[in-house]
């Protein structure tokens, strides 16, 4: 069974279609992209995915549980960067994440093991007592994503993680997804750098004006023809 | 019965988990702790020192005690008003806003109900700190008068609770910071003046005393005052009763409008 399934699903803002019927599924272990031109609607999509945008029609199920219904289970198993920093300004960098793994309910002992886990991982562990504003922007973003996944989140969603980032960083974070999903992540992700499009996803949809003009697998998507790159200013140019 | 409804799904999103929302809050105010003070004891306490000794010094007796010993159940109740309306619009609205906290605590299993309880409970925190240091500097300083003075603190509580939810309702629809002058103004400061807080609310014109009885603070300031004197009359249950309801009412409303503003 496909861990995500999306069935007919739009939203409108005001009579403004930002989605318009949408439906695709996403396996189990898949790296998915979602591209596509500025305000084509991937965070929208991504947005009604963890439940801060209420979908005006369509049917989302993720494991198989309603979103509708049990979207509280849900948000257990999924860890999300959204696409703006919103890390807690008022606190150091270590107690973003143990603060954050309050909300999931883990307990003290297992969220202190955890956080230090994860600033390991990304390589944030001296700066655990810094204010989150004296962070640069790399460092936040790699804290945003720690921090998505103190819960050991079976999905994580992404919104442009890697925008803004300077080669390293990014290259860095990729690295870190790749292993993330090879470990068994499932991961959602939305990007404008059609070369990590290429380079990450297995699978995407391509959105433009909310609605879904390719789909498929990258390398079907981009075999015997032009690149992803030119694949999507055909689109956006439409 | 859609409003039966709306109350059986908030119900549904309420768990302890807004105590990790209050916790937030708190370990974010003690790394500030030191201004937060200032404003919610400092001042209420400048305000009684002022009013208490400067203006007590005319005033040398109102309803058979002194000026001071007036007023400190008063600015009890009213510094305790202030504490919980400033959390809980210019605080919960940064919150809300200007960092997305609100935003980023809703990426968990944390609910928009949660959130709004936990807010609240932290208003009401401020407000608690607030009531009590000038409770504690009434009772040192030998300006209270009754034992039953103890019981002031379930009331500062409850003064708490609803000032911090009607604030929070006030945040829900707000646009900016600067929205928040008109319900100082019209709805804190009319509250703050003519609840009883420096004079007995009979003293009023008999047309404006009707109005004092749609005031919440009027009702906290009074009972607090009964306490303090130590009159045991049965209005100091039905006050605890109202002042329970109205706050639950408001939390429900509350919780209601911010759902609506937080989730598109
Ligand atoms: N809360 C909202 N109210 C009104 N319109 C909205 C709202 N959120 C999004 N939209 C509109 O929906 C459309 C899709 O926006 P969305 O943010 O999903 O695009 P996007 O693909 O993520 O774009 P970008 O690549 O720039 O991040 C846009 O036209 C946007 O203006
Ligand atoms: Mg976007």
């Amino acid at each position: 069974m496909d861990i995500i399934q999306i069935e007919n699903l739009s939203k409108k803002f005001d009579g403004f279609a930002a989605l318009n019927n949408v439906s695709f599924n996403i396996t189990r272990g898949d790296f998915f992209g979602l591209i596509g031109p500025n305000g084509a609607g991937k965070t929208t999509l991504l947005r009604i995915l963890y439940s801060m945008v209420v979908p005006s029609s369509g049917n989302i199920r993720i494991k198989g549980l309603d979103l509708r219904k049990d979207y509280k289970k849900i948000k257990y198993i999924l860890g999300i960067v959204p696409q703006d920093d919103n890390l807690d300004a008022d606190l150091s960098v270590l107690d973003n994440l143990t603060i954050y793994s309050m909300y999931f309910g883990l307990s003290k002992k297992e969220s202190l093991k955890r956080s230090e886990e994860l600033l390991g991982f990304f390589d944030l562990s001296d700066r655990r007592n810094s204010k989150v504003m004296d962070l640069s922007g790399g460092l936040r973003r790699r804290l945003m994503i720690a921090r998505a996944l103190i819960n050991n989140p079976e999905i994580i969603m992404l919104d442009e993680p890697t925008s803004g980032l300077d080669p390293e960083y990014r290259h860095n974070i990729w690295n870190k997804l790749v292993l993330l999903n090879k470990e068994g992540s499932t991961i959602l992700m939305s990007t404008h750098y059609m070369e990590e499009a290429e380079r990450l996803f297995k699978n995407m949809v391509i959105l433009n004006h909310g609605e879904i003009v390719v789909r498929g697998k990258t390398e079907d998507i981009t075999r015997n023809k032009k690149s992803l790159e030119e694949i999507f200013l055909d689109i956006a140019r439409k | 019965m859609k409003f039966i409804e709306k109350i059986k799904d908030i119900n549904h999103n309420l768990s302890l988990r807004a105590l990790a929302v209050l916790y937030r809050n708190f370990l974010a105010w003690l790394k500030i702790y030191k201004p937060s003070i200032i404003g919610d004891v400092l001042e209420p306490l400048l305000f009684l020192a002022a009013l208490g000794l400067g203006v007590g010094k005319f005033i040398h007796n109102i309803d058979g005690i002194s000026y001071i010993e007036f007023i400190v159940p008063g600015i009890i109740a009213s510094s305790s008003m202030y504490a919980a309306a400033f959390e809980s619009t210019f605080g919960s609205y940064t919150r809300m806003v200007t960092y997305r906290t609100f935003e980023a605590i809703l990426l968990t299993p944390v609910t928009v109900e949660e959130i709004v309880l936990g807010e609240i409970f932290w208003g009401t925190s401020k407000a608690f700190m607030s009531g009590i240091a000038v409770l504690i500097v009434g009772l040192v300083f030998g300006w209270i008068i009754s034992p039953l003075a103890l019981f002031i603190p379930v009331f500062i509580l409850l003064n708490g609770a609803i000032f911090s939810s009607l604030s929070l309702l006030i945040t829900s629809f707000s646009p900016s910071y600067d929205f928040f002058s008109y319900y100082f103004t019209i709805a804190i400061s009319t509250m703050f003046l003519f609840s009883g807080v420096f004079y007995p609310v009979s003293s009023l014109p008999h047309i404006l005393s009707y109005f004092v009885f749609v005031m919440p603070l009027y009702y906290s300031v009074h009972v607090m005052r009964l306490l303090d004197l130590g009159i045991l009359s049965p209005a100091i249950f039905y006050y605890f009763i109202i002042l329970s309801f109205i706050s639950i009412i408001l939390f429900y409303l509350t919780a209601f409008f911010i759902r609506k503003r937080v989730i598109k």
